[in-house]
């Protein structure tokens, strides 16, 4: 009796598979594409040891303070070479009303061949008593040379300082242990003074003792009809806060002497530093949750920031709405000297794409950019622009997962667990969302949040770990390159010889300015990316604009990284 | 007992046959659908439509319900099935396309917004069609044939505020700034708390460096934000409780303060049924309905508030002002 039945799934099973390859965007279209290289991004996380479940909250997600842990950082805290990695998870509502310990911080050692082992007691790591940690930020803070962590939580932070591969907890000494609900932070020398400042972003104020509740005077917490998590709107936001790196192992709040007073508390969730007018001072641009956003510029003659979001076309989307701003990042895709702008948001909007032109304006071009109907559906976290299959134009990945469990159920156009998404770069600025069908890494629907960008395997191509809420991180090998073959490459690392060691802020380019990026580690959301940046094809030279203003050109070797030494250049 | 069980028995007859009839189905989903309750509404269709195999109507309603709640490819699915059953409904699902390209099916959206674009029905029609055709170029990346077909929808009905909207987006994109600006301008006239527009217009200025236009319009922007935030607030607690009047009453006044006066003419209706003796917000209606080109009606509410109350010298003014207008309204009916 069941035969008829399974030749007629057979042929449903076949039919179905033909019309899923005909619709599957990742076919090579005959128009518009390149001499592409193949790439596949392969899920790599069984059996690579990093076992550590970035738990915050229940499975019930039913406080705020529940969903907006878990980033994730990338640093070679050994110095050996090879990208470490630091998964921080938080807490429980219980645990933290108790002043209990939360979840903790783990810290990675790279084995090679994508095989890590947790190394957290040895480190040092596991004598911390963590609270609810939501970000590692890795920089050398203390400009000695090697990675430090320090790591963002409710509550206060925590700085931890690397002394020959086991870490110390400096975080009062440094005057860095902020109290507020730290989310994303970057380090920058925002005052040009060839150290490592800090803006640390804060979210708001959250009382475990007394969570907010549906029906408390304020609060409405319902989504589409359903009984949600209460918040951020009826809370208080918190006010971010920049410290001055002032020597000698101390920061202080430059908030006033920065100009910063004025600065209106927001909930806080992204921050990514640069130059965003090409005057040569570092900028600030923060991604704020159901608020507008910050764009920060920095007058090196007043030593001051001015506001100036809603002048640039940054602000709000645009549609002009405010928006739920979490991960950030940056990268010039037009060609005009200055970078554009990723940030991503909640489900039922779009992830802006914020396009510069050269009059010093904005405009919002996800719609024309091809990456805005794809998000529709989906609430975005961590991102960032990697060019994947080294054809020369960056890519663009989002790590997505919603932030209420009930988005499961039918009716609400989204789902709790989402797919992550990879759009592929094409010419005019174009993208393409790539098909889950051809990348297994892309094909499981996970609740996702931080994701960090690096070459893992120092294999010339960057790879990818994300970090899902109350489950394993994903860690996805990128494979364009295998061994010597695969399209060529040059990648770079910066080495400055002031005290930020690592030359963030520094604009890596083609000595025809073509190409560019700047060497930013402190992206995405809540996370830490790979301080090395890779270019696709070959050079012979590359021209680096230290964070001092200093030019120099570089002569570079393919398919290799080249350490670039302030001062060793022409 | 017997009579009962009989009396059951027909009762559960007939209303099987009444939710088998198409017409009460249609009825009842819409009865759902005026009240808002688009999921409620969306179950009691889903369930007809298992029930009721061959009405494209019926689909077509709960594609709307899903469009309503921006379950748009279920949208898209739903008006799909209704049209395959009942292909003379064709191009009249203006949200059809719509729902295809908000779920990101930009090329089968084409087909369908270019058969409305050249349906001759009417005019409205067409100027959807494009107005689709151009949201999918717009969504390619083809900003100079997106302004084609924006400028074509507008052509065949120029009151359609997202039309110049778009066409001021795309303009914007193009460099052509001033004239962006027009076309934001236009859709405020059309829709006075388009804060999209607003806020466009704030930017443009800002990027012709005309900082007291700018100014003036990023605080009108901020104005409309307010005001969009409060309606959003006021229909929420509406929907759970509907009959609190002094809310319908500061929804109306909203709609009345920013020259929405069709969208304020339901809720002035509602506080006159609440309140017929007072005037104030009778003479609202009355001028809401005189607004928006109801003479007739603007002049029966009128005249009941002259009537009641001779002092209330502004009814008095607008009453002459409609009979200069309208020398010939028919007598009311009682």
């Amino acid at each position: 009796m069941s035969r008829p039945y399974s030749l007629f799934a057979l042929i449903l099973a076949v039919l179905s598979f033909g019309l899923f390859a005909c619709g599957d965007g990742d076919d090579p279209a005959p128009r518009k594409r390149q001499s592409q290289a193949q790439f596949t991004l392969i899920d790599r996380t069984p059996n690579s040891g990093l076992t550590f479940k970035t738990k915050s909250g229940t499975l019930k997600q039913e406080y705020i303070c529940e969903v907006k842990s878990t980033g994730v950082g990338l640093m070679d805290y050994d110095k050996d070479g090879f990208l470490d990695i630091v998964l921080v998870a938080g807490s429980t509502l219980e645990r933290a009303r108790e002043n209990k310990a939360g979840y903790g911080v783990r810290l990675f050692r790279n084995l090679g061949n994508l095989k890590f082992e947790d190394v957290s007691d040895a480190t040092g790591m596991s004598r911390i008593k963590w609270g609810w940690a939501c970000a590692p930020i890795c920089a050398d803070v203390d400009g000695d040379g090697d990675d430090d962590l320090y790591v963002t939580q409710i509550g206060r932070n925590v700085l931890l300082i690397n002394n020959e591969g086991v870490f110390e907890d400096h975080s009062k000494a440094f005057g860095l242990d902020d109290p507020g609900w730290g989310t994303s932070a970057a380090f920058a020398d925002i005052d040009g003074d060839g150290d490592l400042d800090l803006y640390l972003c804060n979210y708001l104020d959250f009382d475990f003792a007394q969570p907010p509740e549906d029906g408390m005077p304020g609060f409405s917490c319902k989504w589409k009809g359903e009984k949600v998590m209460c918040g951020p709107k009826g809370l208080a936001p918190q006010k971010d806060v920049v410290f001055r790196n002032d020597g000698r192992g101390r920061f202080s709040d430059a908030g006033e002497a920065w100009g910063l007073t004025d600065l209106p508390s927001s909930y806080g969730l992204g921050v990514i530093a640069g130059d965003f007018d090409s005057d040569g001072n570092c900028d600030l641009y923060v991604a704020n949750d159901a608020m507008a956003n910050f764009l920060l510029r920095f007058d090196a003659e007043t030593q001051k920031f001015k506001e100036e979001a809603w002048e640039v076309g940054l602000a709000v989307s645009e549609d002009g709405a405010a928006q739920a701003g979490m991960g950030l990042d940056a990268c010039d895709l037009n060609g005009d000297g200055i970078e554009d702008i990723v940030c991503t948001n909640f489900s039922g909007e779009v992830n802006n794409l914020y396009m510069s032109d050269e009059s010093g304006f904005y405009l919002e071009s996800s719609a024309t950019a091809g990456t805005a109907l794809g998000s529709l559906a989906s609430l975005g976290w961590g991102v960032g622009f990697i060019d994947f299959d080294l054809d020369g134009k960056q890519d663009l990945f989002v790590a997505n997962g919603h932030v209420y469990p009930q988005a499961a159920k039918t009716g609400t156009a989204t789902d709790y667990p989402q797919f992550n998404q990879v759009y592929v770069g094409e010419d005019d600025n174009r993208f393409r969302l790539l098909s889950q069908l051809k990348h297994p890494a892309l094909a499981v629907k996970k609740v996702s949040r931080g994701a960090a960008f690096g070459d893992l395997d120092n294999d010339g191509d960057v790879d990818v770990i994300v970090c899902n809420l109350n489950d394993q991180p994903t860690l996805i090998e990128n494979k364009v390159r295998d061994g010597d073959d695969g399209p060529s490459f040059i990648g770079v690392s910066c080495q400055s010889k002031s005290e930020n060691t690592q030359g963030l802020g520094a604009s890596v380019s083609t000595v025809d300015g073509k190409l560019s990026k700047t060497i930013r580690r402190h992206a995405s959301f809540q996370s830490t990316n790979d301080g090395r940046v890779v270019f696709a094809g070959v050079f012979s030279a590359m021209r680096v604009r230290w964070p001092s203003g200093k030019v120099e050109i570089f002569n570079v070797k393919p398919n290799t990284y080249n350490n670039l030494v302030e001062g060793a250049g022409k | 007992m017997k009579v009962i069980l009989l009396l059951c028995v027909l009762t559960s007859t007939l209303w099987a046959q009444f939710e088998n009839d198409p017409r009460y189905v249609k009825r009842r989903a819409e009865r759902y659908m005026a009240r808002l309750n688009y999921e409620d509404a969306i179950s009691y269709l889903t369930k007809a439509c298992e029930r009721i195999k061959d009405d494209g109507e019926i689909r077509i309603l709960l594609g709307e319900c899903f469009f309503a709640r921006s379950r748009w490819s279920e949208a898209a699915k739903a008006f799909e099935a209704g049209i395959k059953i009942d292909k003379k409904l064709g191009s009249l699902v203006t949200h059809f396309p719509l729902a295809l390209i908000r779920s990101n099916r930009l090329e089968e959206a084409i087909p369908y917004a270019e058969s409305m674009a050249s349906d001759g029905r009417n005019e409205r029609l067409k100027a959807n069609g494009n107005f689709c055709l151009g949201l999918v170029a717009w969504h390619k990346g083809d900003i100079d044939v997106a302004i084609k077909y924006f400028k074509k929808a507008l052509r065949h009905d120029d009151s359609m505020p997202k039309a110049h909207y778009r066409l001021g987006l795309a303009l914007l994109k193009k460099k052509m700034i001033s004239q962006g600006i027009a076309q934001f301008k236009k859709t405020l006239d059309l829709d006075p708390l388009h804060h999209a527009a607003a806020h466009n217009v704030a930017l443009a200025y800002r990027r012709l460096k005309d900082k007291k236009s700018a100014s003036i319009w990023a605080a009108r922007y901020q104005e409309i934000v307010k005001y969009s935030d409060e309606i959003s607030r006021i229909k929420r607690a509406l929907r759970e409780k509907p009959d609190q009047i002094q809310l319908i009453r500061r929804l109306a006044d909203i709609y009345f303060a920013n020259g929405l006066f069709e969208s304020a003419i339901e809720p002035y209706s509602a506080c006159v049924a609440a309140d017929p003796g007072s005037p104030e917000p009778r003479y609202l209606y009355a001028q809401s309905l005189f607004n928006s080109g109801d003479y007739h009606r603007a002049r029966l509410q009128v005249a009941q508030v002259v009537d009641r109350h001779p002092k209330y010298k502004k009814a008095k003014i607008l009453h002459d002002r409609i009979l200069d207008i309208v020398r010939d309204v028919p007598k009311e009916k009682k």
